[in-house]
């Protein structure tokens, strides 16, 4: 009973972070019919800005913000170099392969700048355990829920009420007739990746204590995320936030009962499966294309 | 010299060389190369059937796989396991390092290619990831970081394999052949109507499926062609380094991979050749970045992408195009002309007096909107039907649930007798349903005779090893499309176009080469979505001509059209929608008294106030 408790409260944790990479590719997505494919280095840079900015003698809270914004920046400024002129045509794939190439670099420079060994981002919630039900967690990880439902909610109420949130909406749904009534879609679809990468590097800020900031720390998180994006049916936040909650629970299972050499395995095979059983996701309608 | 020509001397070429090259040493009487030099040449041949596959994927198909190291892999360890654990020979352990891979990447391809291309890159990169944690953690089968040692040397025949003067270097001659058929087997794919299937997929989905692509099918084919490649490369690796492991097949080396087909020339037959060469020989350098070696695939990817994104034979190849093309006089011809030999589209028409299309309470909901509302129509064979009504009337989206592009709601569609209400677009192509599109939908990159060649698609009887083997069954298949498609574009008087790229014609030739690619299926029923829009007056004269040509040869032709004019010229019977529900058919002359007809156009006639007294339909 125990183990169980550890397992859902830990699953429930990482599966937090999954859900906010995967609204991040949702948001990314929606605006551009195209994605960072490397945001897991996003979310990377998050962390490992938050670490050097503390090395740098600031305290981390701002520490933090400030690796947010420069992630974001870096996120937006990928968009307007590297995804924009290879999206220019329908069906068009330049834009995958020069973010997988962009996405390499920021690694392997981060891997060269920052060194090869994963180092501790310090975090008052991270120091001692509390016992919840017989579980042992870090408050920091329970930080990551509430984070989500944050995030979810505001993503919702940005989408709803704000000027900003119904503009990328109207791109999303047409960009052709978005631009007709003066929406500049361009600007907005550089704004949607800003803010994906503000998610993204939220999200590994937020996890970077517990499991340390490392040049490598975003490569499978971000593949995570994204398939986790493709099994609720890209285009549905709500089912995004489910979905990454549940795959990080049954991970958690799968670790426990079986082993952590398969946990991927089985997840991974786990989600071509439902990809086979529900080619729109489990919570997207099937799309209309226009003929 | 034609580029063809050229092309095969530069094969010719490049096979010599590598033939002579373990030899250069009696020639220049020195000791070189070296068995160094000699297995970095057998590496990069073996890493060019690799990107030879992945070219395949990505230079035809559109489709990127970040997983080929991956397959690669798989194929060695295959090859490695079978003859170190289960004693198998050379041959029957390459086999199997050939099957498995390609079963694997039909079974990653089919689930992903069918909901959208990005995914198929997704689920190749976690199977890449997955692979290569499994060779890690799975020590008891793979060896783990120590890798599988000492695999028996391959022999043929009781001969030992071995890149060495004592055995004549018969390995190296292995594996060059074995490069020589992957380049055999990409020319084979991209030169027949799998490579075309291919090409039209990707850049047009929907007219590729009006035109019976199977285009899930078609791509997974690719991709188990592409992992079966890779993993006989894989088996090749096995048998030459004898010893294999995880870290030579990690996401960096499918990265490198990619950069080689991109490097080369995406979609070009020299390119995975050139490609592979040029990064073998800069890699030299790379290797002396350290740290910074993968940066610099990365680097050098991005620069390639923007400063040369067709490659470097790509670039060569617009070079001299460039250089050798002068402008020659082209010639628009009078359509249609019917010449001989165009009695083969209209060969096979449904029987005389048959309801070639029966549609009964059919009915079409987006949502909460009725687009097409319990409609109920027959086409007769061999007539012209044309479908009006105001926009927004459901006439597109009824022609869209007839040709399967939409599924009804509720209701039937009968096509030639059948019933046909969940029928793929490609099976209706199949059985004789042809389609144009509103907004012309054509393969912008290939060429204006390829575009017509898709559409014979479906008259193949010849399979993939057929066409590989360019057995006889295939060649007279493949004349006989050619010629065909010829006579189609005599046909419609674009000729002189043949070779031209299609996106490069003006807008009034783009809709009649559309409509000599429908016809190339030799379609009994044929759907033209406002093939008028945008014509000119005497353009929209040649097609009316056209259009009853065709049915006075026995083809049924159902007609969207808005130009009352042509309706009134072509049409045999009209029915007309509105809101999605029929409210008349008849011939052209009783439609035109209808008073509902006029009120649904025109308005309700001022003062006697809403006519639902006189809604009868005259008969």
């Amino acid at each position: 009973m125990e183990a169980v408790t550890q397992y859902l409260l830990t699953g429930l944790s990482v599966g937090s972070v999954y859900a906010m990479v995967g609204l991040g590719f949702y948001v990314m997505w929606t605006a551009a019919k195209a994605v960072n494919f490397n945001f897991g280095d996003i979310f990377m840079l998050g962390a490992v800005l938050t670490v050097v900015a503390m090395d740098q003698g600031i305290p981390l809270l701002p520490a933090a913000v400030l690796a947010v914004v420069v992630a974001a920046i870096a996120a937006a400024a990928i968009e307007r170099g590297f995804v924009r002129p290879f999206n220019q045509e329908a069906n068009a794939i330049g834009w995958m392969l020069t973010t997988i190439a962009v996405g390499t670099m920021i690694e392997s420079a981060t891997t060269a700048l920052f060194g090869s060994n994963p180092r501790g981002l310090p975090s008052p919630l991270a120091e001692s355990p509390i016992r919840l039900g017989g579980a042992g967690i870090y408050p920091q990880e329970l930080l990551l829920p509430v984070a989500l439902v944050l995030v979810a909610v505001g993503l919702e109420l940005f989408y709803r009420r704000t000027m900003l949130g119904r503009a990328m909406r109207a791109v999303a749904w047409n960009r052709t007739a978005a631009g007709l009534v003066g929406i500049d879609a361009d600007r907005i679809t550089l704004i949607a990746f800003g803010l994906a990468g503000g998610l993204g590097a939220m999200a590994g800020v937020l996890i970077g204590p517990v499991v340390q900031a490392s040049s490598t720390m975003g490569g499978v998180i971000g593949l995570k995320g994204f398939m986790v994006a493709i099994i609720a049916g890209i285009a549905n936040a709500r089912g995004v936030v489910i979905a990454g909650v549940l795959y990080g629970v049954s991970e958690k299972f799968i670790e426990g009962y079986l082993s952590t050499a398969a946990r991927d395995a089985i997840g991974f095979t786990l989600m071509v499966l439902l990809l086979l059983l529900f080619p729109q996701g489990l919570f997207g309608r099937k799309e209309i294309k226009k003929v | 010299m034609s580029g063809k020509a050229l092309g095969w001397l530069a094969l010719a070429l490049f096979a010599a060389v590598l033939a002579a090259f373990p030899w250069t040493g009696d020639l220049i009487g020195e000791r070189w190369p070296t068995s160094y030099e000699l297995r970095l040449v057998i590496r990069a041949m073996i890493i060019g059937i690799v990107v030879i596959g992945l070219n395949l994927l990505v230079g035809f198909a559109g489709l990127v796989s970040l997983g080929q190291a991956a397959l690669y892999g798989l194929g060695a360890h295959v090859a490695a396991l079978l003859s170190l654990r289960a004693g198998f020979s050379f041959i029957e352990s390459m086999a199997f390092a050939v099957a498995i891979p390609a079963m694997m990447g039909a079974v990653l391809a089919f689930p992903t290619v069918r909901v959208r291309d990005v995914y198929l890159t997704v689920i190749t990169i976690a199977f890449g990831l997955v692979f290569v944690n499994i060779l890690r953690d799975w020590v008891s089968v793979t060896g783990g970081a120590s890798g599988l040692a000492n695999l028996p040397r391959p022999t043929i025949l009781g001969e030992r394999l071995l890149a060495t003067r004592a055995a004549s270097f018969n390995y190296y001659y292995i594996v060059l052949l074995c490069l020589l058929v992957a380049l055999w087997v990409q020319y084979a794919v991209a030169h027949s109507r799998y490579g075309r299937a291919l090409r039209a997929a990707s850049q047009s989905e929907n007219a590729a499926r009006a035109l019976g692509v199977n285009v899930v099918a078609v791509r997974t084919l690719a991709f188990a062609v592409s992992a079966g490649l890779a993993g006989l490369a894989g088996g090749l690796f096995a048998n030459l380094a004898l010893f294999v492991n995880y870290e030579t097949f990690t996401f960096t080396a499918s990265i490198e991979l990619l950069l080689m087909v991109i490097l080369g020339g995406a979609g070009t037959m020299a390119g995975p050749i050139l490609g592979t060469g040029t990064l073998f020989a800069a890699q030299q350098f790379l290797q002396g970045l350290g740290e910074w070696q993968t940066f610099g695939y990365g680097l050098l990817l991005v620069l390639v992408l923007f400063l040369m994104p067709k490659g470097i034979v790509g670039s060569l190849a617009a070079l001299r195009a460039r250089m050798v093309a002068k402008p020659e006089a082209r010639e628009t011809s009078a359509w249609p002309n019917w010449g001989s030999g165009l009695e083969t589209i209209t060969a096979a028409p449904d029987e005389r007096g048959q309801v070639t299309m029966a549609a009964s309470g059919l009915t079409l909901r987006f949502g909460g909107l009725t687009a097409v509302n319990s409609v109920a129509m027959e086409v007769r064979s061999g007539t012209v039907h044309a479908l009006i009504g105001p926009n927004g009337a459901g006439k597109s989206s009824l022609l869209n649930v007839i040709s399967g592009f939409y599924r009804a709601t509720e209701g039937e569609v009968r096509v030639f007798g059948q019933a046909v209400a969940n029928a793929p677009p490609y099976a209706l192509a199949k059985l004789g349903v042809a389609r144009s599109f509103q907004n012309t939908e054509l393969f912008g990159r290939m060429t204006v005779l390829d575009n017509v060649l898709v559409g014979a698609q479906p008259h193949f009887r010849s399979g993939f090893v057929e066409t590989i083997l360019r057995l006889p069954r295939f060649r007279r298949e493949e004349r006989e499309a050619l010629a065909e498609a010829l006579r189609l574009l005599r046909f419609v008087g674009l000729s002189d176009f043949a070779a031209e790229e299609a996106r490069n014609l003006p807008f009034g030739h783009q809709r009649r080469l559309e409509i000599a690619r429908a016809l190339a299926l030799r379609p009994k029923l044929l759907l033209l979505d406002e093939p008028a829009a945008g014509l000119t007056h005497g353009e929209i004269e040649d097609l009316v001509k056209l259009i009853r040509g065709l049915a006075d040869r026995g083809m049924t032709v159902i007609l969207v059209e808005h130009h009352v004019d042509m309706i009134m010229a072509v049409s045999d019977r009209v029915t007309v929608l509105d809101y999605g529900e029929v409210i008349a058919d008849g011939t052209v002359a009783e439609v035109q008294a209808n008073p509902r007809v006029i009120e649904a156009y025109f308005g309700a006639g001022t003062g006697n106030g809403p006519q639902t007294e006189q809604t009868e339909v005259t008969a």
